[in-house]
């Protein structure tokens, strides 16, 4: 084989092995170009499927590719995109940054940038990463850019970290310190605080232990607390103990601490302390303070129950003293309510002491809802001194009430002390002494008229018949007068000794007397007192009749025969009497002719010592007759004889139980 | 020459007595009277009037005082003496016009004298 031959052959095995790479090259070339179709019908739809706004620009800045993405983003289609300018997407403004920007990528730069663009009526911020394109020369034609919609992230990321910053600022600037603790105990974390509260820096304190600064009478106790809650996680550690502050004293911390070791993000205990050492001051001064104040209490307690005990006594010394007075001591406003009164007030109404506090004075003692007439309250208002007065309260009690003003320290009315005692018994003792006065004048006047009258006719009598013993007629006479005044003098004596004894009169003393002898005796005297008058005395000589009584009874038909004789000018005196039984009784009349009695009369002249006008009469008798005929279990009254006028005379009727 | 005596008195034993005194001595009764309104009324009536007049005080219907000052404003020549057994009121008789005022008991001589003295 010659060398041609193997160069030949050579030669041929070379064209064969070009041909196969050819052929093997021509294969690949479709097979690329194949590739090449398919690639590019997977970016379209790659470059739509972005949900990325995606744009290629020419050198002209003019857009020349936009996604779907993009088409949404101005809600316009793909062809009305195409061609647009960014003065025409996105303003004037906007469109200047992007000029400048996309200037840079057509020189060769990336650029990545964030940028806020106005789209339509909102603002919105994209994340824009653009880079230059090279055609096959590698010569820039254009520019690819693709932009991401961040205005949400944006707006997230400044509320993170404007949280960020107001918990920055929270834990640097807060009172409570912030600490986290490894689990061997030692410090990772201590926030800025720390400076302010314990005088350290941070850093100083970083991987030291976080017992270094515990008292050391505490140490042990937090240690194992730490140990004891290395197996609680998330639950919660109070912690109070002293820690020590650079200027070399203790201060008193409140923590709560959290076992976060099983949270990877955070591996530690979070430890949130707090200086409490002013509150604990404060709260030891509050305990301090308050001691005290309990001290004064109890103490200000004790006198007050001292006090109290000695009010007590001399309330209950005050009201022994009140209780044991007769008198009624009562305590009322200016309203008359009683605030207060002693037993005796109280009694005085059948009431308690209680019962009578809060009541007006009025109301309890009579009964009425009107202050009394007579009070003496009013009275010291006005005065502001003490007043004094009687009232008489509808039992007929009679009361003497002294009213005391109470005077505050300016002087000023206000309340009073009424101090009342019972006078009825002593009013009454009065009105008796008043009453035998007059008795005792009322007899006087008897001695010294009605006496004298009768003896000075004795006396001129007994004159004349000694200056004219020679005339025996006359001399009778005169004798004759003496004996009538004499009669008559001893009649009014009669009279007065039986006042006196009607009040001796008892019921058993009663018995059955004649009514009619006594009449028709005592008619027949009064004749024989009155001879000058012409007297008829007109009475059933038939009648008979006993009467339960005493021989008194000779007394009221003699009083009343002989009024009916005295009291009558006429010298002819007519008396009529009648006698008839009413049930029980005996019912008696006695009528005359006289000049009768007024109807304003009628009742007051059987009031004792009441002589009517100071005429005649004793004054006795008609007093003395009702008293008789009360005590005999009778009534008298007296009428006038003639309906229509007092002028005809009058008639006595008296009735007296029959015996 | 006796002097005629007017007796205003309510009680009979008086007017007697005074009766047989102003006889006794000299002078006359003149008329009598039981109370003071029949006084007034009678020496209405009377012609002569007396030359005293003896009075009573204590009367039915009208009493010696009232009767005085009616009477001394009719006639005030009247010579009125009080005879009475009430002292007290012997002023007021005075101030009423009484010549004089005899307490009883009086004297036989002093009324003598009284009527003398009229």
């Amino acid at each position: 084989m010659s060398e041609k031959h193997r160069q030949t052959e050579n030669l041929i095995e070379e064209l064969n092995r070009l041909k196969e790479e050819n052929q093997a090259l021509k294969a690949e070339l479709e097979s690329k170009l194949r590739q090449e179709e398919d690639s590019q019908v997977a970016f379209r739809q790659l470059f739509d499927a972005a949900e990325d706004s995606v744009f290629i620009k020419g050198t002209d800045l003019r857009y020349r590719d936009v996604n779907a993405a993009m088409e949404q983003l101005f809600g316009a289609t793909h062809d009305e995109l195409i061609g647009k300018t960014d003065l025409e997407l996105f303003g004037a403004e906007a469109a200047e940054h992007i000029e400048k920007s996309d200037k840079k990528v057509l020189a060769g730069e990336v650029v990545n940038e964030e940028h806020t663009k106005p789209v339509g009526d909102r603002m919105i911020t994209f994340h824009v990463i653009k880079t230059p394109m090279r055609n096959e020369d590698g010569e820039i034609d254009g520019l690819c850019g693709i932009a991401r919609d961040i205005t949400a992230r944006k707006k997230d990321e400044e509320m993170l970290r404007n949280n960020e910053r107001l918990i920055r600022s929270m834990v640097e600037n807060g009172m409570d310190v912030i600490t986290l603790v490894n689990e061997d105990v030692s410090i990772r974390y201590e926030s800025e605080s720390i400076k302010r509260v314990l005088g350290y820096d941070p850093e100083d304190l970083v991987g030291t232990s976080a017992l270094d600064l515990v008292h050391p009478d505490e140490k042990e106790r937090i240690a194992g607390l730490f140990s004891e809650y290395a197996d609680k996680p998330g639950e919660p550690i109070r912690i109070e103990c002293r820690y020590h502050h650079k200027d070399g004293s203790w201060r008193d911390f409140e923590a709560i601490g959290v076992n976060f070791l099983n949270d990877p993000a955070i591996n530690a205990y979070v430890v949130n302390s707090r200086d409490i050492t002013e509150r604990k001051n404060i709260e030891m001064e509050l305990r301090r303070h308050r001691d005290r104040l309990e001290e004064l209490v109890a103490e200000r307690t004790r006198e007050i129950t001292e006090a109290v005990e000695k009010l007590k006594l001399a309330e209950r010394d005050k009201a022994l003293i009140l209780d044991s007075i007769s008198e009624h001591v009562v305590y009322q406003d200016l309203d008359h309510t009683i605030l207060w009164s002693n037993r005796a007030a109280a009694e005085s109404v059948n009431e308690q002491i209680n019962g009578i506090a809060g009541r007006k004075c009025h109301e309890v003692w009579s009964q009425s809802g009107e202050v009394c007439e007579n009070c003496p309250l009013d009275r010291v208002i006005k005065s502001l001194k003490p007043e004094e007065s009687e009232v008489a309260t509808p039992d007929g009690r009679i009361w003497q009430i002294k009213g005391y003003p109470v005077l505050n320290e300016n002087g000023e009315l206000e309340n009073f002390v009424e101090i009342t005692r019972e006078v009825t018994e002593a009013r009454k003792a009065e009105e008796q002494k008043v009453a035998a006065q007059k008795e005792a004048e009322f007899y006087l006047d008897l001695m010294t008229h009605d006496l004298t009258n009768f003896n000075s006719v004795i006396y001129g009598n007994l004159e004349l018949l000694e200056k004219h013993s020679d005339l025996i007629e006359k001399a009778v006479r005169f004798v004759e007068t003496c004996r009538r005044q004499l009669m008559k003098s001893d009649s009014l004596i009669s009279r007065v000794r039986a006042f006196s004894q009607v009040s001796e009169i008892e019921e058993q003393n009663l018995h059955s007397v004649s009514v009619a002898d006594s009449i028709r005796e005592m008619a027949r005297i009064v004749k024989r007192l009155y001879p000058h008058k012409s007297i008829k005395v007109e009475f059933d000589p038939e009648a008979r009749g006993e009467a339960r009584a005493t021989e008194l009874i000779d007394s009221v038909f003699m009083n009343l025969i002989e009024n009916a004789v005295k009291h009558n000018v006429k010298d002819d005196v007519w008396i009529g009497i009648d006698m008839s039984e009413e049930d029980d009784y005996w019912a008696i009349t006695i009528s005359d002719n006289g000049q009768g009695i007024p109807d304003a009369m009628k009742e007051k002249i059987f009031d004792r010592f009441q002589r009517i006008g100071r005429e005649k009469g004793s004054g006795l008798g008609l007093s003395l007759v009702r008293a008789l005929v009360e005590k005999f279990n009778g009534s008298i009254a007296v009428e006038d004889r003639i309906a229509g006028g007092h002028s005809g005379g009058s008639v006595f009727c008296v009735k007296i139980p029959k015996g | 020459m006796g002097k005629r005596v007017f007796i205003v008195e309510d009680e009979i034993d008086f007017i007697d007595l005074y009766t047989e005194i102003i006889e006794l001595s000299g002078h006359s009764v003149a008329g009598s009277a039981r109370n003071g309104q029949e006084a007034i009324e009678a020496l209405a009536a009377m012609k002569q009037q007396p030359d005293i007049i003896l009075m009573d005080h204590r009367m039915p219907v009208k009493n010696g005082l009232q009767t005085a000052r009616e009477l001394l404003k009719i006639n005030p020549s009247y010579h009125i003496v009080f005879m009475s057994a009430d002292r007290s009121v012997e002023d007021e008789a005075r101030a009423a016009g009484a010549k004089k005022f005899f307490k009883k008991p009086m004297s036989v001589d002093d009324i003598i004298r009284c009527i003398e003295a009229a």
